[in-house]
Parts: C-alpha cells; structure tokens; sequence
C-alpha cells in the first residue's frame, strides 16, 4: 500500500508565488511515501519543499525547469505496474490521448503521468492510464482560456490495483474524488 | 516438601481427569504451591500461569470454553484491527465514503491507520531487539493447522516453489514439532496438477487416521494431514467423548495477518531481514496476480516468526488500550510469557500460544499499568512513584542502616528500581531464572492492594539490596549506581532464600494488624532520629489495634482464618532464626540480639536495649503495656550474625510473642 502524490506544473515564483495554503495543510509529512512530479517546479526552494513532504522524489524535466540535469522521462515500477513520466510539452497535440497514448507505448508503461496542459485528466484509455494532475498552484497556462483550478493527485498503489484520489481547490475548498483503475492481463498480449 | 511430592500435587490439581470429583481448584492452596517454584515438567507452567493470572477460572469444567471463547476473541481482533483502509476500500466499492489519505480529521479511517503507524514503528524497533540472545525469537512460529494464523500448506508450498520427494516421506510419523518447521521451510510444492491427487491423497489419510485419533503429543502431524480432510474432525484432547464439538469452527487463515509488518518494512529495508519480502521478489503475472485481478496477498504462504507474533500482540494491545498505548518495556514483558506459552507441549496450547499470551498479558498489565502512565509517575497513590517509594519504606522497615545510607548518598529508588519493577526484573536476570522469579511473583498477588501489587516483587527488591549491602555501604554512590544497575548476583537462589524470609516477616507483621508499608507523614519528615519517630508514631496505631484486640471476636476470628496460613510460616522463620521449634511455651533465653546496629543513635540503644533472660516476662509487658515498647528487644547476647538476622530475630520475636498473644486468646 503505497501512497504516491503526483503533483506537477507549480511555476513557483514565476507564475504564482506559493502553493494554496489548504494544500499545504494537507500535505504533511509522514503520510506520502514518494512524490513524482511532472514538471515545471522551477525553483530549488519549491523543491527542497517537496522533499521536506517525502523522501522520495522523482521528478522529470518540464520547459520552464531550472534544474539541466533533471531527467526528460522517467519509468517508476511499483510491483506489476510500470509507471512513465514525462512533463507533456513534447508531445503534440498537446493533451491529446491518442498520442499520449503512441508514448505509453513506447515507454511500455501501464499509467502515464503528464502535465503541461494545467487541468486535471485521468483517461483509461487502451488498457492503460493516463494520469494529468493538473497544476498545483493554479498557474496561468497558454492552452485554457477558463480559470485553472489548482488540483494534485494522491495514488494509492496496490499490486494491481491503484486508486487514485484528486485533489481540487473549488472556490475556496478542497473536494477530493476518487477513481479506481485496474491493470487487466489482456490474453492476446505478447508478454 | 521433596520435588516428586510436589510435581505429584501440581499434576494432580491441574490435571482434568479429576475434573467430576474436584472440579475447582483451590486458589489459595494453589498459589503457596507456585510461590516455591513451578515444576518444569512440560505443560505444568504454562497452565498455572495462566491460573494464576485469571485467564483460566478455577473451576476446570469451564476451561474448554473459555479458552476457545478468548481465542475466538483474539482471531476476531487480528481480522479487524489490523486491516488497512486502502484494502477496506477496495473490498467495499460501493461504499461511498469521504475519506481520503490526507485527511486530518480524527474520524477518518486514515488519519487513525497513520497515528496507529506511529505506534507500530515504536514498537516494532523494541520488538526486533527483545532478548536478543535467544535465537527461540528469529525462529519461525512452528506451523499448525489449528492456528487461523498458520499458512495453510498450499500456500507455503507456493512461496517455496521447488520440489519435494513425496508428500509421505515427509509426513513422518514419529516425529516431534521440529520437523513441522522443517517441512515447511524444506522446498516442499507440488506442482499444479498433482494438487488434486495431493489432496486426495492426504484426504486418505485423514480417513485413516481418524477413528483411531487419541490425541497424544507425537501424533499431532495427523491432525495436520486432517487438515484437508472434509469435515473438520473433532480433535479429541482429553480422550472422552468423540462427539463433543469441533474446536475450532474455522480454520481459515486470517488474511491481514501480516499486514503490520508490510506496513514498516520501510523501516528496515536496508537490512532485508525478511529475504523474501513481497517487494523484492519479481512478480511474473503467472503466479503473483490472478486474471479478475483481485489482490492477491503474497505474503499469504509466508511463516511469521515468533517475534513477529509479539509485534502483533502488543500492537493489537495498544490498539486496545489507548489509555497506555505501547510504552518501551512492554515487550520485555510480554517476552517471558510468550516464551511459556509457545513452549507448550500441549498442541492446542503451543498453536494458540499467541492469543493465550495476548490475554495473559492483558491480565498482568491490568496490575502493573499504572508503572506505565506517565502521568500516574508523580501520583501520591499510584503509579511507578508510588512503587518505588513503597520499595524504599520497605527497605527502611528490613534495614534501616541502610536505608539511611542510601538516603545520605541520595541513592534514590529511582536510580536502580525504576528498572526493576517496571520490566519486572526480566533485565537483570537470564530468562530461565526471570521465568523461575515469575513463578513466585505471579503467585504473591495481593488482591487487597489497590494497585494490585506484586508484594513480592518488592521483597526480592529488598532482597537484592540486601544482599549486596556490604559493598553499598562501602561504595560510594557512584559506585552503587553501577553496582546496581549490574546487578552483580547472576543465581538468584540466594536472593530468592533472602526474599522468603523478609516475605514471612512482612506476612507476619500483617498478622499482627501492622501494616509496614502506610505512608506515615511524621515518620518521613522528621529529622530527630527517625527511627524512632517511626516507632513512636505507630503508637496509634497500635493503640487502635488494641481496641481492635479489646473486641475479642474481630480478633478470634482473624486468628482462626490467620492460623493455618501463619503458622508453618511462624514455624519456619522460627527454625530458621533461632534453630528451634516454636510453640514451646517456656521461652527459655534464645540467642537474639539486638535489633539494632551497634552504632545506632545513642539515645536508642539506651531506651531499648534491655536485657533479659526471660523472655515471656517482656512478652507480657508487651501485651499489658501499650506503649510503643514493642520493638524493645529482647536480647541477651550479641552473637556475631549479620545485622539483618538480627532484624529479623527481633522481628520474630517479636512476633512469634503477638503470635502466642493469639493463641492464647483462642484457647
């Protein structure tokens, strides 16, 4: 039972100069065993603040990153599950399942984790999981004209199973959902 | 009392066959008998804890039922306190409910499952280094088909994943628990498509061996083979009936077992303690996860090790008991008893050994919790503190000259005891003598003491400090300290002969409506000669126990109820003192001396000491008098015994001439 946070697109301090105080207050540490981050942390700080959350962070290249070491793609295994990362800015059109879809296939992974777009998406799509949480911090994005509501995801990770909460800030408040999603064994499958 | 007497006077009153003609036990008697030591002949130790303790009534006719009612309670704890809320969730979709990991709030399921993370993690780094010297807690806990916590062997067989001889080879008849554990560590699968011939197989011999099933220790691996056999048959433990009811109404494994341990593994993955841990074994798909896809718990095969089972114990205790929670110690307490009841050579016992010792253990932590509060720490009434400073009047009452010793060096109790009496004495002594200790401290409760004292527990104290008292005196306090703390006595027989003695005094003194222990104001605070202050402030007491004496029924009937208990004890101290029988109503001069230390306080010796030859004159002075005279001594000579016999005889006389007070009043 291992809890991941998924979290990603803070632009901290360019965009906005802080994470929501009510998502703050939620992410204590003690309760998250690894953060994976998607991207776009932009700042040693906001960093260093993930790592104070949990021990464990990865975390993948996104376009406005300070960090030039910083991976473009990662693949995490948790038991049976492979789970790739990528920020999102190459891939085109942008958000756009089909394509995101030729990449999982690529890494070979069961979810993929983007970013880049700011809004929160979780698409079972193929078999696999595509997993977007959205920006953290509500930043301004060139994609949406709406407002972007500030959003993380938090997964649970089972062997096969992995449920995964949302977290959003809507008006003020913080609703959490919840969705389930299945690693199914396809027979045709060449393992 | 010889040995083979009294290992024969144990089996008879523990043993069930007698269970029409004297079905309860008589808990006094039974408890004078533990207090000399418990024989170890197998199974004897095991129930008279358990005895002793609570867990099992008196009366033996209701131990069938108990046991399996507790039992069944504990199973029922491991099924529901130990589940996550991720698999609560998963198992319950249609439930909607809105609780998430982050959430704070103290009704969610998941702020409980990380405080309860908190605890675990304490506990499970105490448990890992209980009694590290023995390997009996790296072992595996020998498998048992009766145990809901034992894999079933299907799944021990799919851990292992190698191959087997044959399946009768390895079920050797004749053999004792070791080879269980050796089965299932031993590389034994079958392949999928021999499993149903394997269970044909051993439904055969389940057949087989089942009519002719008398339970005996060595044939236990037959109640293994049945475990696979239809019917879940009777297991007939005590040879009567074959129709009496199944003992166990399921056997199945519970699932969240091992779900703790998944919980810290983070804590010691550098380590890798357990080899085959569930992270580090690749799943391929073929074996670890199913086609619908439900969880599969791979852990479902694995064997828990024994202290494995204490982790489970004590977090389901603190579970049970936020009130104390888990506090550092408790493993060392509960590790003694577990180690009995494991060690059972009763089946039954030796398979439920874990939730046996869960209960025995709640039982004696419902005497001794109050050590562990710490908000009961600085408690006039209760708590460590009030131990402790019971520990030390003790010592002030058996040896005063000590006592103020330590007091001068400011050598509290909380220096040495603190240890001592929360754990029990399980730190200073090797386990076989810890277990030996046990025995007559478990037996010595007092069931009047509120805080349901352990009373002998503080007179092996005093007699620890006793027996060491020469290097006290001439240590200086950091040299007690250390002394103390490495307790330098490794056998301790000649404490425990020490501690018996001072119990008798004690016990006498309690005869004698004087209560050592009170907390008297006066005496503590008084500077002036303190002992003496001591003595005089009794006074109303005693002028109390006088009207007490006046009403002569009172105290008729104390003596008569007191009689039988005092007077082998009366007898023996006696012998012991003085090297001769009691009850000889012609005190001729004895041999005592002085109760006090030749260089006590001047004014002292000159107000007590007198000499006299005969005794009974003093005696009745005593009774007649009703100053506080009594601890005139009633010495002639002073013979060169150490300072503590003589304590005690002038104790002993003192009391043996209240003791003839009683008689004489009952004649």
């Amino acid at each position: 039972m291992v809890l991941v946070l998924v979290i990603g697109d803070l632009h901290v301090p360019y965009r906005v100069h802080d994470l929501p105080l009510k998502f703050k207050k939620l992410l204590v540490p003690g309760k998250i065993q690894q953060i994976i981050c998607t991207g776009n942390v932009c700042d040693k700080e906001t960093f260093d603040y993930l790592r104070t959350v949990a021990a464990d962070v990865h975390v993948v290249k996104g376009d406005y990153d300070e960090f030039p070491n910083w991976p473009l793609s990662k693949i995490i295994t948790h038991g049976p599950l492979r789970i790739g990362v990528l920020h999102g800015h190459q891939v085109i059109p942008v958000g756009d399942a089909e394509s995101l879809s030729i990449v999982a296939r690529q890494m070979d992974v069961d979810i993929l984790l983007t970013g880049h777009t700011h809004r929160f998406e979780a698409i079972e799509y193929e078999g696999k999981f595509f997993v977007n949480p959205g920006s953290a911090t509500g930043a301004y994005s060139g994609f949406s004209s709406e407002d972007i509501k500030p959003s993380f995801v938090l997964m649970d990770i089972q062997g096969v199973v992995v449920v995964t909460y949302v977290y959003q800030l809507i008006d003020g408040d913080v609703k959490v959902d919840k969705i389930e999603y299945r690693k199914s064994y396809d027979t045709n499958r060449v393992l | 009392m010889d040995y083979k007497e009294r290992l024969a006077q144990f089996e008879d009153i523990l043993s069930i066959k007698n269970i029409v003609t004297e079905p309860t036990i008589d808990l006094y008697k039974f408890r004078h008998l533990c207090f000399r030591g418990i024989p170890d002949n197998p199974g004897i130790r095991q129930l008279s804890w358990k005895i002793l303790l609570g867990y099992l009534p008196p009366d033996k006719r209701k131990w069938q039922s108990v046991l399996e009612e507790q039992r069944s309670t504990y199973y029922s704890f491991v099924r529901d306190l130990l589940a996550d809320p991720s698999e609560e969730e998963l198992n319950n979709p249609n439930v909607s409910s809105d609780d998430h990991p982050l959430n704070s709030s103290p009704s969610s399921k998941w702020a409980e499952y990380f405080a309860d993370n908190s605890i675990l993690e304490q506990i499970d780094k105490d448990v890992r280094r209980t009694l590290p010297d023995l390997a009996f807690f790296q072992l595996p806990v020998p498998h048992s088909p009766l145990s809901p916590l034992s894999p079933k062997l299907e799944a021990i067989n799919r851990m292992n994943g190698a191959r087997s001889p044959s399946i009768l080879e390895t079920l050797d008849i004749n053999d004792d628990s070791t080879s269980i554990s050796n089965y299932s560590d031993s590389i034994l699968t079958t392949p999928p498509e021999l499993d149903a011939e394997v269970t044909a197989l051993e439904a055969q011999l389940a057949i087989i061996s089942q009519p002719s099933l008398q339970f005996t220790n060595g044939n236990f691996n037959k109640n293994f083979s049945c475990m696979y056999s239809p019917n879940p048959f009777p297991l007939d433990l005590y040879n009567n009936n074959p129709s009496s009811p199944p003992l166990q109404p399921a056997v199945t494994p519970i699932p969240t077992r091992r779900s703790i341990f998944k919980r810290v593994q983070h804590l010691n993955m550098d380590f890798n303690i357990r080899g085959n841990s569930a992270n580090t074994r690749p799943c391929s798909p073929a074996t670890s996860c199913k086609s619908d896809g439900s969880i599969n718990h791979d852990d479902d095969g694995e064997v828990d090790l024994h202290w494995e089972a204490i982790e489970r114990i004590l977090f389901i205790y603190a579970k049970l008991n936020p009130g104390v929670g888990y506090v550092q110690g408790m493993n060392e307490i509960l590790g003694p008893i577990y180690y009995t009841m494991a060690n059972d050579s009763d089946e039954e016992g030796k398979a439920h050994a874990e939730a046996d010792s869960f209960f025995v253990f709640t039982l004696l932590m419902s005497y001794i919790r109050d050590h562990f509060v710490r908000s009961l720490d600085m408690d006039e009434a209760t708590g460590i503190g009030y131990t402790m400073k019971k520990l030390n009047r003790r010592l002030k009452t058996y040896a005063p000259d000590l006592w103020r010793d330590l007091e001068i060096k400011s050598l509290y109790p909380t220096y040495y005891s603190f240890r001592w009496l929360t754990v029990m004495l399980t730190q200073e002594f090797a386990l076989p003598d810890v277990i030996r200790l046990w025995d007559s401290i478990l037996s010595d409760r007092d069931d009047d003491c509120e805080s349901g004292g352990f009373e002998f527990l503080l007179d092996f104290c005093c007699a620890m400090l006793l027996c060491v008292k020469d290097e006290l005196l001439a240590g200086s306090f950091s040299d007690n300290i250390k002394l103390l703390q490495n307790y330098p006595i490794q056998d301790p027989a000649s404490v425990l002969r020490k501690a018996y003695s001072l119990r008798e005094l004690r016990l006498l003194a309690k005869l004698n409506d004087e209560e050592d222990d009170e907390l008297d104001e006066n005496s503590l605070t008084n500077s002036k000669g303190e002992d003496f202050i001591y003595y005089s402030s009794s006074d109303t007491k005693f002028y109390n126990t006088r009207q007490h004496t006046n009403n002569n029924n009172n105290h008729l009937l104390r003596a008569q109820e007191v009689k039988v208990k005092g007077l082998a004890m009366l007898r023996k101290v006696q012998g012991v003192v003085s090297g001769r029988t009691l009850l000889n109503n012609s005190t001729t001069s004895r041999s005592s001396t002085t109760y006090l230390r030749p260089n006590s306080t001047f004014s002292r010796s000159n107000i007590l000491s007198k000499t006299t030859n005969n005794t009974t004159k003093t005696t009745l002075n005593n009774i007649s008098t009703a100053g506080g005279n009594r601890f005139l001594s009633l010495s002639t000579n002073n013979t060169n015994k150490t300072n503590i016999t003589n304590g005690m005889n002038g104790f002993a006389n003192r009391l043996s001439n209240a003791w003839k007070k009683n008689i004489t009043y009952t004649t």
